[in-house]
């Protein structure tokens, strides 16, 4: 009786026709913009380092693979090479600055936790140009950081900081640090650190707990927080061009050149393509490293 | 010993992330012309800024685009946010794709990118070109911030109210918008902040005829910035962070009293 | 007759490639407290949102007044819903949230007003109807979440699980509550809950499903009395289940051994000799004698006793045949046998009120 009485009906009730405009507008709306704004965008990127640049424009449709043969000049990987150092140092120096802040306020209550994410956060209420030019009133030859140093002794002679790596270091470990302690702290403030009571309980010393447990358990976190620092690294083109001058030259600083002062686009593209597939690689490798669920904690 | 080491580290951190401040705001009150040496306290530099018309006006270009963008940002991002928790659609992880990577692609890519766009639509730079950029980058931020709270929310709140007979665009206006007041309220705060402070991206996409605060700054520092920048830094600070804690004062008020 | 006023023809319910209600067929009558029970995952809450719209079937009928409803959306099907943690709206006070239904109607202030007042007078919520929902307690925040419901004079209101956001002392009081509630406001509910004994107290008739399969349907008495099946019996409180053959029938009367005792039973199942059958015995129907206090034990298994719960007017006994079947047994105070002092290990005498035992043939 019942096989000839059930009438089959669509997988889902059909609703209003307002409901069904209403939904099309919001998914039009965000999906085109975000095409239009967003992946085109990106596209033409990856296209442009095909073409060629033109005399009245600045690509012009003419197919080559001129820009990708240029990238290997030993200028270029010099610069990628350096690029990379740079930022992985700043990568390293960041990490051991902000792991054990995120560890420490990740073991804090509530209210205390909230008080010096605020702290931590403020100062990137200013401009960043600004903070990054009074670092040099720190680090300049007569500066506050030398006076320190030759008044407590620990110095003859002032260090010649600025214009070199190392200033711009400085510039680029003060500016990201908190794009390491971010991530770091979404997952060590959801540790459970009754795993450490059970690895003492076992018999673990400190550092065995700290290498063998904390360490491989907040992966993710430090994972995702050397890809928030290593890309901006390679790319924050301002700090150089205040703090390090000519000589320490960012991919961000080959890039910004090629579009704005050689006019050459083809080769600024190429390199951003560059620098997009050493992203892809990266985020490639955070996701093997890491669950959706663990994932879906720290973005 | 442990609790000692924990705060020399935490001074230390707080040293090196604040000193900078510090020192913009000290010499906003330093009697010399671009010196990195201190002369002394005036209050010459507040007075002078007020009536610098070339550097008030580069600001107020700053906060035009700032509120605008961050509108617009906060507008398109909540809805879109909306449309990505309650509707399965063709393309969805598409869009997620696109947010993921808008928030990790390095700002400098994205502004060659606009640029690259810009430029072969043909595309005066200027207001409206920076405008969209900052419109654009400051939605994933939004979205984010709007999703993560639609996810805490009972979406059983959303099924009542379609039970009780409200259309699609009833549950939006009086369910989810004021259920959502919280995330929006910071989705703007930060957009405003990230787009007044957004340097590398405006570098590329607005021309010589608009002309923004961050760009202002960039263009003096090789040749020196005067004190009169560093006071209008410090003036915008403390707005800035008067607003934000009061902004979240609130919003955690009214949060603990929602429960 | 009583007049039919939601009807489900032949739902059958996939997710993917796994049937979560298969043909689901019964009718609710108008005014009737009907309750869905089952336990978790049984696909009772799947066929409320089917009804309440926020789903379709993946083939058959919903009729509502004789309307076929099933791919209406939610807000025009006259049927509303009490959520299972009530999901008020956190920014609106009681009265707006009881108004929205009527705001969504478009209907006139004075109109709104007038009924909202009304409904509220009836859920005795008068003097709270400003307040914000995380200002009342749970069980006002259910009386809320209801009068919400029914305002808009609902042909159906769906209740899900609308005991289990209230803590344990208040479930008792609110489960009379609801029922005299849905007397006084003259709907027709329909409950989901996995709770028999809420679903007992509280129903004129029970659905009991189990695997998205209707297992039976009646009023609780006759559900608790005589199950249609083991699965029924079981779920339905607690029983004791013989496993056994016929030995005899003849006419009405089948003659059965239960642990190496003949007994004959009366039955209504037609039944035939060698068929496998289990009888079932509820512990409250099991009587226990010692041997000072019995003569003839012909009709009674020996047994000892293993474990006693004491439980103020009641004792449970855990029994041991033996052929070491497990029974448990419930034994009331009374002024006819006072003596209800058992001790472990002691040998006790079990019999029944012939005719209280339910015969079921043999499921595998």
């Amino acid at each position: 009786m019942c096989g000839s009485n059930g009438r089959l009906v669509g997988r889902l009730y059909c609703p209003m026709k307002r409901d069904i405009f209403f939904k099309q507008c919001s998914i039009v709306i965000i999906f085109a913009w975000l095409l239009f704004f967003a992946l085109l965008p990106f596209t033409l990127v990856l296209v442009g380092g095909f073409l060629t640049g033109g005399t009245n424009e600045f690509l012009s449709w003419h197919f080559t693979l001129q820009s990708y043969a240029d990238l290997f000049q030993l200028l270029y990987l010099r610069i990628f090479l350096r690029s990379f150092y740079l930022a992985g140092i700043t990568a390293i120096i960041c990490l051991i600055l902000a792991y054990p802040f995120a560890y420490i306020m990740s073991k804090f209550s509530e209210n205390v936790r909230l008080f010096w994410m605020l702290i931590l956060i403020i100062p990137f209420w200013t401009s960043s140009l600004m903070r990054i030019y009074s670092i040099i009133i720190v680090i300049r030859v007569k500066g506050w950081f030398n006076g320190f140093l030759l008044w407590a002794g620990l110095i003859h002679q002032p260090l010649h900081l600025m214009y070199t790596q190392t200033a711009t270091l400085i510039g680029l470990v003060y500016t990201l640090l908190p794009f390491m302690i971010l991530p770091l702290y979404a997952n060590l403030e959801k540790f459970n650190w009754t795993l450490l009571d059970a690895a003492r309980d076992l018999g673990a010393k400190q550092l065995r707990r700290l290498f063998k447990i904390v360490i491989p358990l907040t992966l993710p976190g430090i994972i995702a927080g050397m890809l928030l620092v290593l890309l901006p690294a390679m790319t924050m083109f301002y700090v150089p061009d205040i703090l390090g001058g000519a000589k320490s030259l960012l991919l961000g600083n080959l890039i910004k050149n090629q579009f704005i002062e050689a006019y050459n686009w083809p080769l600024g593209c190429a390199v951003s393509v560059m620098l997009t597939v050493v992203m892809v690689v990266m985020i490639a490798f955070y996701w093997k490293m890491t669950t959706p669920k663990e994932r879906r904690e720290l973005m | 010993m442990n609790r000692f080491f924990k705060l020399i580290y935490f001074t230390l951190v707080f040293v090196f992330l604040y000193l900078p401040i510090f020192i913009i705001i000290l010499y906003s009150f330093n009697n010399a012309n671009f010196s990195a040496l201190w002369h002394g306290i005036t209050w010459k530099w507040y007075r002078l800024l007020f009536s610098d018309s070339a550097i008030l006006s580069v600001t107020v270009n700053s906060l035009v685009v700032g509120a605008l963008a961050a509108t617009f940002a906060t507008a398109i991002g909540t809805l879109g946010a909306v449309t990505i928790f309650k509707y399965r659609f063709f393309g969805r992880k598409l869009l997620h794709g696109l947010i993921f990577i808008l928030i990790i692609v390095p700002d400098l890519v994205f502004g060659i990118s606009l640029l690259v766009l810009y430029s072969m639509l043909h595309l005066h730079l200027g207001f409206w070109t920076l405008l969209l950029a900052h419109v654009t980058f400051c939605i994933p931020f939004v979205m984010v911030t709007v999703y993560a709270r639609l996810k805490d929310t009972n979406k059983h709140l959303f099924e009542a109210a379609r039970d009780l007979g409200a259309t699609e665009l009833t549950v939006f206006w009086r369910i989810i918008l004021p259920l959502m007041v919280p995330a929006i309220i910071s989705g703007w705060l930060l957009s405003f902040t990230l787009s007044i402070d957004d340097v590398i991206i405006s570098f590329f996409v607005t021309g010589s005829d608009f002309q923004i605060l961050p760009l202002y700054i960039y263009s003096a520092v090789h040749i020196g910035v005067t004190p009169e920048v560093n006071a209008l830094v410090s003036l915008i600070f403390v707005a800035t962070v008067t607003i934000v804690l009061t902004a979240y004062y609130f919003l955690r008020k009214q949060h603990a009293k929602m429960g | 007759m009583k007049k039919t006023v939601l009807a489900l023809r032949c739902i059958d319910k996939w997710f993917h490639d796994q049937q979560v209600l298969d043909h689901i067929d019964f009718d609710v009558n108008e005014g009737e407290f009907l309750t869905l029970l089952g336990p978790s995952g049984c696909g009772k809450s799947t066929l409320l949102r089917l009804i309440a719209g926020f789903d379709a079937p993946t083939s058959g009928q919903i009729l509502i007044n004789e309307k076929d409803v099933s791919r209406m959306p939610p807000n025009h099907r006259h049927v509303n819903m009490v959520f299972q943690n009530y999901a008020l709206f956190p920014h609106m006070t009681v009265f707006e949230n009881i108004a929205f239904g009527l705001q969504c109607q478009k209907l006139s202030l004075t109109e709104i007003q007038d009924r909202v007042d009304r409904v509220l007078q009836m859920v005795k919520l008068e003097s709270l109807k400003a307040r914000k929902p995380h200002q009342l307690s749970g069980g006002q925040q259910q009386r809320v979440a209801i009068a919400r419901a029914a305002v808009n004079e609902p042909l159906v209101l769906l209740l899900d699980e609308p005991m289990s956001a209230l803590d344990h002392a208040l479930r008792k009081d609110m489960q009379l509550e609801l029922k005299t509630l849905q007397r006084r406001l003259g709907l027709t509910f329909v409950m989901v809950t996995h709770n028999q004994e809420e679903a007992l107290s509280m129903s004129d008739r029970v659905v009991v499903m189990s695997h998205g399969k209707v297992e039976q349907i009646g009023p609780p008495r006759v559900i608790y009395e005589h199950p249609n099946n083991l699965y029924v019996a079981q779920f339905i409180g607690e029983t004791n289940v013989f496993e056994t053959e016929v030995l005899a029938v003849d006419g009405n009367n089948v003659t059965v051994n239960i642990e190496d005792h003949q007994f004959v039973f009366k039955t209504r199942v037609a039944l035939e000799p060698h068929q496998k059958i289990s009888v079932l015995l509820r512990p409250e129907d099991l009587r226990s004698w010692d041997n000072s206090e019995v003569d003839d034990t012909k009709d009674m298994i020996s047994a000892v006793v293993e474990q006693v719960v004491y439980k103020g007017s009641i004792v449970d006994l855990v029994l041991r045949t033996d052929k070491g079947t497990k029974l448990s047994a419930t034994q009331f105070f009374d002024e006819d046998d006072e003596n209800l002092d058992f001790r472990l290990g002691e040998h006790v005498w079990v019999e029944w009120p012939f005719g209280w035992e339910i015969i079921l043939p043999h499921e595998a």
